[in-house]
């Protein structure tokens, strides 16, 4: 635990000492990692499946907002979507209006929560995103978490029956929309865990808000659990075939890696060094405020059990008792 | 001779500028109901697109049905369901965005108030070095 807590005071200095660095390379490596992703998962469009091309979009993002970031993303997909078939690129783009009316109107601050749960999805772990969106986000970032469950989904409907989409085209064009349509909408495990992570992020926020001892830890933990007992009661309900195995290691394993993150919380306690400008009647100011670090400095306590004056004392109060005697 | 206390205040004043003070400043240049106004037409305009997209997707899901049906159904009854169904979405819709933009117009003005706040406060304090 000591040596956790000292690595967590280095990260924290190392990070207020090159954030203007470490920022920009973190948000270069989620660019390449998404855009990676979706040209190896869809990469039905070969123009956009250059590394060139990915390299010089990854480079673009960590420069500029996330906002970027996520409308790149969207159109790798659309352009991969658009190549495989019409009825498909409809589909998404009813998806795409979803994120629109539901989040992109009201909040711009949780891109972060819409861009890694799909992928999260991707690497089997997706229980983590409700229990770091509830534990770090507001009650709002359910709605970016909805919305990324219901962008995965769609993809995960289109890659899943491309195959039969490219071939069908004896089918009408309104046929396959129809079927595309049916199939997205009647997936009912989508449904399932789109409640189960919008409640749990709710739950994990008003967990953690409580004025109680180890309330996140608590949060986590009843969140987890909470995630579980719907994905399972759903799938009694409606069938979904779920995996119980996976739903309950994905979940503890998820309860895991929001504890480390927890642990390593970069919001409040990392502060951001300030670089400013600005001037009065007599200075012009180029200010660095750097935040203070509360580094433990080790420190060494040594307690002297016996040293030769106490026992002096000792002895000569012995001494005197003896001969008082 | 630099006042320490001064650059202190002015550094966080510059901090807050640079990161959302600036766009406070635009939010508080409109009256509240223009502001609000103003949201809820942008919010009109996604939820009419987004109706009639939703709507163009069913008639499509439904294109068979539809026109089997074309003439025996009454145009007339089921545009007013529609037309109900579009004014509910649209009342809905408005009236989250009225409760979300009231909640943010008022937190804007609270941290810009604190602002001009440490504003007045610097400039009565340069006025007294002046004298």
């Amino acid at each position: 635990m000591t040596n956790l807590l000292v690595m967590k005071e280095y990260i924290k200095s190392f990070y207020a000492k090159y954030e203007e660095f470490i920022v920009p390379v973190l948000k270069f490596g989620l660019a390449l990692i998404l855009f990676i992703t979706i040209n190896s998962r869809l990469g039905y469009m070969e123009a956009i499946n250059n590394p060139a091309l990915v390299l010089v979009a990854a480079l673009l993002c960590s420069f500029l907002p996330l906002g970027v970031m996520l409308f790149l993303c969207g159109a790798f997909l659309l352009a991969h979507v658009v190549a495989l078939s019409l009825e498909c690129t409809a589909v998404l783009l009813l998806a795409y209006l979803f994120i629109l009316v539901f989040y992109l109107r009201f909040s711009g601050k949780n891109h972060l929560v819409l861009l890694v749960t799909p992928l999260l999805f991707v690497w089997k772990i997706p229980y983590l995103m409700p229990l770091a969106a509830g534990l770090f986000g507001t009650p709002a970032a359910a709605v970016p978490v909805v919305c990324g469950v219901v962008l995965y989904y769609v993809l995960s409907y289109v890659t899943g029956n491309a195959a039969a989409l490219g071939a069908a085209e004896a089918d009408s064009m309104l046929q396959r929309f129809r079927d595309v349509t049916s199939g997205v909408m009647q997936n009912r495990e989508m449904v399932i865990v789109a409640a189960a992570f919008a409640i749990t992020v709710l739950l994990v926020y008003g967990i953690r808000r409580m004025s109680i001892d180890y309330s996140r830890a608590l949060a986590i933990l009843v969140g987890a659990l909470a995630d579980i007992v719907i994905l399972l009661v759903g799938d009694l309900i409606y069938d979904a075939n779920f995996s119980i195995g996976g739903v309950i290691f994905g979940s503890i394993i998820g309860a895991a890696l929001t504890l480390l993150m927890q642990f390593f919380h970069f919001n409040l306690d990392y502060a951001r060094t300030e670089k400013v400008q600005f001037e009065d009647d007599e200075y012009y100011y180029y200010v660095k405020a750097v935040p203070k670090m509360a580094v433990a400095a080790p420190e060494k306590r040594v307690k002297r059990i016996t040293t030769q004056r106490a026992n002096q004392g000792v002895r000569r109060s012995h001494v005197r008792g003896k001969s008082g005697k | 001779m630099i006042d320490q206390e001064k650059v202190l205040r002015m550094t966080k004043m510059a901090s807050y500028e640079e990161h959302g003070g600036k766009k406070d400043m635009a939010v508080a240049g409109y009256f509240r109901n223009d502001y609000i106004g103003m949201q809820m037409i942008l919010s009109f305009v996604v939820v009419t697109l987004a109706f009639l997209a939703a709507f163009g997707a069913w008639l499509c899901f439904n294109f068979v049905e539809v026109m089997e049906n074309i003439y025996s159904m009454d145009l007339v009854a089921t545009g007013q369901k529609i037309l109900l169904l579009y004014l509910i979405v649209l009342a809905g819709y408005m009236a989250v965005t009225w409760v979300i933009y009231l909640i943010r117009y008022a937190q804007t003005r609270k941290r810009l108030s604190l602002f001009l706040e440490y504003l007045n406060d610097l400039d009565e304090k340069e006025e007294e070095e002046g004298l």
